[in-house]
């Protein structure tokens, strides 16, 4: 984190301490989201989400594979999360980071909790599925990623189209048939400054958030939840931060079927 | 959650689980302090059939130099599954992407208490080895590491502990052995600083109602007045052996 | 006295005290330690040696840049002596020495000063949270140990310790330094290393 970055960080704790955020936004606010899907048309299934300047590619490609041996009867799920360099002056190139893992296995978590795809579906006979790989590629980071991913990654998976199988083989020309979305899973991160939450924080607040907590739910329940960074946070806050959760979902879910339409 | 939905076994029969446990008892535990000689501070923790070594070096001198903080120390943490620890197949050695983050949300679980400010410039290495996992493996090497870390005379604010809640159809039940995190509804490891009941470490999977997480937290929470007892225990045993021969 | 962990309130009223933490009006214990309810102080029972200013440290030489001396002290930063202003003679690599630490820089860099050149005898390491214990209470533990065994000791802080005498008197003074490094906590201790040292010397 550069000199200035640590700065700017202090006010912005000085702001949180009087409950107030850099860019005025209320607590649990997110910033401007907008959607565009299915832009990749080589991928099954592609859609890119910008939340406030956080911009992430979600790309799903649906391949014909062979089923986990503990799971024979079912599809598999993958998910990847790629910092590309070009997204942070602090992302490097090479394998990917605790960060980058972190990242893939929330989005993951919470689309496989929530039962997103019924992976049962993709079971072709026996030994073959279909493996739905997910791609999350972060173009620009302005802050909360893993909501922006998981959104781009649940609106990909919602235009996702599953080729045909034809004599052992898929065939892509023909895509008609669209993967079955069974439940449709939201994420809200909060980022604890200061001793307060703040919904969606951006780059610059980042650099300030002592404690981070993931909530994913469909409306009817928690799906997955992931604690980050060394704050903590205490039972009663965990319980509000529940319902706001809870309450945003709503919101997120509707950008998610608008930009399938 | 992971396993197949083949084959469920019950995993609640008469009101009680498979192993005999109430919904809300704990395994049983043991936890040792200063078992590896060359470390500045370890832990041996049996918990239920997990088997687990931490063992903790530093402050020492940040490897490589440019990983190091001006600042404070920075915690490195690594943990790791032992190839023969699970009764399936033998298991890949080195870190997978699973080994990763845990090691990461470990790591800032310590950060949190660990008065790094302190040494700046230098690194402290926890070593978190699973030599048999049943179940709630992180959990249990956080325990067992927050020992080794007192043990190695490491400033800390407080002695976290973990342990974990689940959802079983319609009941909560507390710290999950292997078969109930298989095919429980919901998996939820929590760390707790048992100062504050401060939440530092929380992840979860399945599916929770907010009534569920409360009481799920809350059976966590009570749980740790135990583990804390036990961990505190564990390191005063240290001393213990030498008084009896020395006076 | 009594050991206290990480997280244990060693007062519900707030002390200022070292490795303790203040919060919410209550003293928590920041390390394990044994506590001297009369005096309210902790005293570490584990831990790496912190640098203070006027330590007397025990280290080698490891080499030299430009005008200063490079000093292994088994401790995690840096350590240097500046050369040409308190050597005798210049030093050279591998040599021991005992030194006084004169400044910490940026709480980091230890600045030696006052060095003198150690001949001959071994070195042992210790804990340095047991270093006080092995030196006693104005000397005394060390000076016991020294002359029942007839050795020349010197006890750096950081945890090194300088021996030289003839063979068995260097034995017995290792052995009554690691009793002491086990037992550090327990009450009697002179009492008990003097005990030692007699039956051993019969």
């Amino acid at each position: 984190m550069s000199a200035i970055d640590l700065v700017m960080a202090e006010h912005i704790r000085q702001l949180a301490a009087q409950g107030k955020r850099v860019d005025a936004r209320g607590d649990f606010d997110f910033r401007p989201i907008s959607i565009a899907a299915g832009i990749i048309d080589n991928a099954e299934g592609s859609a890119e989400v910008d939340m406030g300047g956080t911009q992430v590619l979600a790309g799903v490609k649906v391949d014909l594979g062979e089923p986990m041996s503990d799971t024979p009867d079912r599809g598999n799920l993958s998910v990847s999360a790629e910092l590309l360099p070009m997204a942070s002056p602090d992302y490097e190139a090479g394998p990917p980071s605790p960060t980058a893992i972190e990242l893939a296995r929330v989005v993951d978590r919470g689309i496989r909790a929530a039962e997103c795809i019924d992976l049962e579906s993709l079971f072709i006979e026996e030994g073959k599925v279909w493996s739905v790989w997910i791609d999350l590629y972060v173009l620009n980071y302005s802050g909360n990623l893993i909501d922006a991913a998981g959104l781009a990654a649940m609106a990909a998976l919602n235009t996702c189209r599953v080729p045909k199988y034809e004599d052992g083989k898929a065939v892509r020309e023909d895509r008609s048939k669209r993967l079955k979305i069974d439940n449709i899973v939201t994420s809200t991160t909060f980022g604890k400054i200061n001793g307060r939450a703040f919904l969606d924080t951006s780059a610059e607040e980042e650099a300030a958030v002592d404690g981070r907590l993931t909530i994913q739910t469909d409306g009817e329940l928690i799906r997955a939840m992931q604690k980050g960074l060394s704050g903590g946070f205490s039972v009663q806050e965990v319980s509000d931060l529940v319902d706001r959760s809870f309450e945003a979902h709503t919101n997120l879910k509707e950008y998610i079927t608008k930009a399938s339409k | 959650m992971g396993g197949s939905s083949l084959n469920k076994p019950e995993l609640i029969i008469h009101g009680k689980r498979t192993d005999g446990r109430e919904f809300g008892e704990l395994r049983k535990f043991r936890i040792k302090a200063g078992i590896v000689k060359n470390a500045d501070g370890s832990a041996y923790l049996e918990w239920g059939n997990n088997r687990i070594i931490a063992a903790v070096y530093g402050p020492r001198e940040a490897m490589p130099k440019h990983s190091s903080d001006p600042a404070k120390a920075v915690i490195k943490c690594r943990y790791a599954m032992a190839p023969f620890s699970s009764l399936s197949e033998h298991g890949r050695s080195g870190p997978n992407r699973r080994a990763t983050e845990i090691s990461k949300v470990i790591k800032e679980v310590f950060e949190n208490v660990v008065l790094t400010q302190e040494f700046p410039g230098s690194e402290i290495a926890i070593f978190i080895e699973i030599l048999q996992g049943d179940g709630g493996t992180r959990a249990a090497g956080i325990t067992a590491a927050s020992v080794a870390l007192a043990a190695a005379g490491i400033p800390m604010k407080d002695l976290p502990f973990a342990v974990s809640a689940g959802r079983i159809k319609d009941k909560m039940v507390l710290d999950l052995n292997m078969i109930e995190d298989n095919y429980s509804d919901s998996d939820m490891p929590l760390a707790v600083s048992p100062r504050n009941n401060e939440i530092l470490l929380l992840q979860m999977d399945g599916g929770l109602t907010k009534d569920d997480l409360m009481k799920g937290i809350n059976m966590v929470v009570e749980s740790g007045k135990k583990i804390t007892e036990a961990q505190r225990h564990a390191l005063k045993e240290m001393y213990a052996d030498s008084g009896e021969n020395g006076v | 006295m009594e050991i206290v962990v990480p997280g244990e309130i060693v007062s519900d009223q707030p002390m200022r005290s070292q490795n303790t933490n203040v919060e919410d009006g209550k003293t928590y214990a920041v390390r394990i330690a044994l506590k001297d309810s009369r005096k309210g102080t902790l005293v570490p029972l584990e831990g790496v040696w912190r640098p203070h200013v006027g330590d007397i440290v025990v280290g080698i030489v490891t080499g030299q840049r430009s005008s200063v001396y490079d000093i292994e002290l088994n401790y995690f930063e840096r350590s240097i002596l500046v050369s040409g202003k308190y050597e005798s003679h210049p030093l050279s690599p591998g040599e021991l020495i005992e030194a006084k630490v004169k400044d910490v820089e940026n709480r980091r860099t230890v600045i030696l000063a006052y060095p003198k050149s150690l001949h001959g005898g071994t070195i042992v390491e210790a804990a340095p949270s047991k270093v006080p214990r092995i030196i006693g209470k104005e000397d005394t533990m060390v000076r016991q140990i020294s002359e029942m065994t007839g050795t020349q000791i010197v006890v750096g802080k950081n945890g090194i310790i300088w021996i030289r005498g003839d063979e068995r008197g260097v034995l017995k003074a290792k052995m009554a330094i690691k009793k002491i490094e086990d037992e550090a906590h327990i009450p009697g201790l002179t009492e008990r290393i003097k005990q030692m040292l007699e039956k051993n010397s019969e």
